[in-house]
């Protein structure tokens, strides 16, 4: 699913942030990303839905090397990759129904179908009331919902999830950690960065553990 | 669903039609400036360029002077393309230097017929079937040397000359005003790049092609261009009604009025299209441009 050789990352000419990190991420893994606040999680997290170019070795994504994959295929990755942004990252002139549809319509999908799905999606998490209000009316936990709605829309290959339940109750919370270990479960690969030790222990506690930039620890997966 | 504007309004693209609609006022005046003058001067030509003059110096000799003109005429008359000769009357050529000579000295008073003024013949051409170049020429030469024609050529060529000067000036004012819209496009299309930096970024996360993102840009740019253009080329068409209305325009009668045609009007109106496109055009340019630039 995600192989990294060796991979380092610097954001313009600065030093680099992530050094030497090798690891191969398992099609169907459910596993999380953790570190103390600064480590990396975020930026590795750019690097795998292929925002930002490594500064050295190899990413290898769904089978392809990144590096040598033509500029105009890269959408085509991209469509197969769900992301939930820690700061959301809606699209604030859109509602929440448009921003949670966005990537249906990128894709050229019916529109009557694709505005049912999102209505449904957004019922689901609760925001049956606000499919019309536009992000900045919103509250933090409510964007993420949004966030989350518009990430899972698409039934992506990999979900790729930053701090997805921080803003969350701990119903809503528990909620969502349901629908990605349901997700997981019809196939889905799930990363997700946090802070919680407690959540992490809870599903299993597979994944990466960074510090400083660097891998200090393969929790349970394959080296 | 609506499909809502991915891109928000921005400053930029609020005042940008503004600087549009001042460059489409200026082509809009330059164009139909030109036109008109165009117009004006086609008319002037087709009705000048339907007759002739022939001037036979006055003659010492009573009678002389008008069996020549008779000659003249009989000479003319057998030329195929021309449609009538008439000798001028004295009297109506003697009002025409009026004015330099003053009315005693000119008219039959004082003076009497002893002034020496020019015998002329007024030559009416068939326009759609005109004599040969220099066939009428021709024809006077073998009656008498000093004989001259005057087919108004040195009117038309100043005239020629001095259309294609304002065509060439106007046409220098629409580059420069097509200029103006490309860079404020550019201006306004590189800051909507910087200001909507996030909003790209979500869109290529989610896997959208260079194309769709591009096209919201255009999109943007279709409408600065087009308000712009509107706005400009409407108030250039009414500022040109207005100087035609108050035929402000040559009342002299010397020169025909300065008008426009229904299609010299059609040329005006598309000047907002003629914006629009080259609004979105470069806003595609500038927006792909700096997209491949991005991973
Ligand atoms: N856009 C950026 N430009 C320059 N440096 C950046 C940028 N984003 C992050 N960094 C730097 O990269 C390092 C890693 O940041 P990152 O956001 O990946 O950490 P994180 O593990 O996600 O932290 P947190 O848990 O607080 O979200 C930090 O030192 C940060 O200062
Ligand atoms: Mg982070």
């Amino acid at each position: 699913m995600i192989r990294f050789e060796n991979v380092g990352m610097r954001y313009g000419t600065g030093p680099e942030i992530l050094r030497d990190l090798t690891f191969t991420v398992e099609p169907g893994a459910f596993w999380f990303l953790t570190g103390a606040s600064g480590a990396g999680k975020s930026s590795l997290l750019r690097l795998m839905y292929l925002a930002h170019a490594p500064s050295r070795g190899l990413i290898n994504l769904f089978g392809r090397d990144i590096a040598t994959t033509p500029r105009a295929e890269l959408p085509g990755l991209r469509r197969q990759i769900g992301v939930v942004f820690q700061d959301f990252r809606l699209i604030p002139s859109l509602t929440a129904l448009q921003n949670v549809a966005l990537p249906l319509r990128i894709a050229g999908k019916a529109e009557a179908e694709t505005r049912q799905h999102a209505g449904e999606l957004l019922r689901w998490v609760g925001l049956g009331p606000f499919v019309d209000h536009f992000p900045p009316a919103l509250s933090g936990g409510q964007q993420q919902r949004v966030a989350i709605a518009r990430a899972v829309i698409g039934q992506p290959r990999l979900l790729l999830a930053d701090e997805p339940t921080g803003n969350l109750d701990e119903e809503m919370g528990n909620r969502l950690m349901h629908l990605f270990l349901e997700m997981n479960k019809l196939g889905t690969s799930i990363v997700i960065a946090t802070h919680n030790e407690g959540l992490v222990r809870r599903h299993g506690g597979r994944g990466l553990h960074l510090v400083e930039g660097e891998l200090a620890e393969i929790r349970g997966g394959t080296p | 669903m609506s499909a809502g504007s991915v891109l928000g309004r921005d400053a930029a693209s609020r005042t940008m039609p503004w600087i549009v609609a001042v460059m489409a006022f200026i082509a809009g005046l330059a164009l139909a400036l030109s036109l008109a003058v165009e117009g004006a001067a086609g008319r002037f030509a087709a009705g000048i360029s339907g007759n002739m003059t022939i001037e036979i110096p006055h003659a010492e000799l009573a009678g002389a002077a008008e069996s020549r003109a008779n000659a003249v005429v009989a000479a003319v008359a057998r030329i195929p393309g021309v449609v009538s000769a008439t000798i001028v009357p004295r009297a109506e050529t003697a009002k025409l230097v009026e004015p330099w000579l003053g009315a005693d000295l000119a008219g039959s008073g004082i003076a009497g017929t002893a002034l020496p003024i020019p015998t002329l013949v007024d030559i009416r051409l068939d326009t759609g079937n005109p004599p040969a170049d220099g066939a009428v020429a021709a024809a006077m030469a073998a009656i008498s040397p000093d004989i001259r024609v005057d087919d108004h050529r040195i009117w038309l060529d100043q005239l020629l000359g001095w259309v294609t000067a304002v065509r060439l000036t106007a046409g220098a004012v629409l580059i420069c005003a097509a200029i103006g819209i490309v860079l404020t496009i550019v201006l306004a299309t590189r800051a909507a790049l910087a200001i909507h930096r996030d909003v790209i970024e979500i869109l290529h996360i989610i896997g959208a092609q260079d194309g769709y993102i591009a096209r919201q840009f255009q999109f943007q740019a279709l409408r600065m261009g087009f308000q712009g253009g509107v706005a400009g080329a409407a108030l250039a068409a009414l500022l040109v009604l207005i100087i035609g209305l108050a035929g402000l325009s040559m009342r002299s009668g010397l020169l025909p009025a300065l008008n426009l045609g229904f299609r010299e009007w059609m040329v005006v109106a598309t000047l907002p299209l003629a914006a629009a496109l080259i609004a979105v055009v470069v806003a595609r340019v500038v927006v792909m441009r700096a997209l491949a630039r991005m991973m």
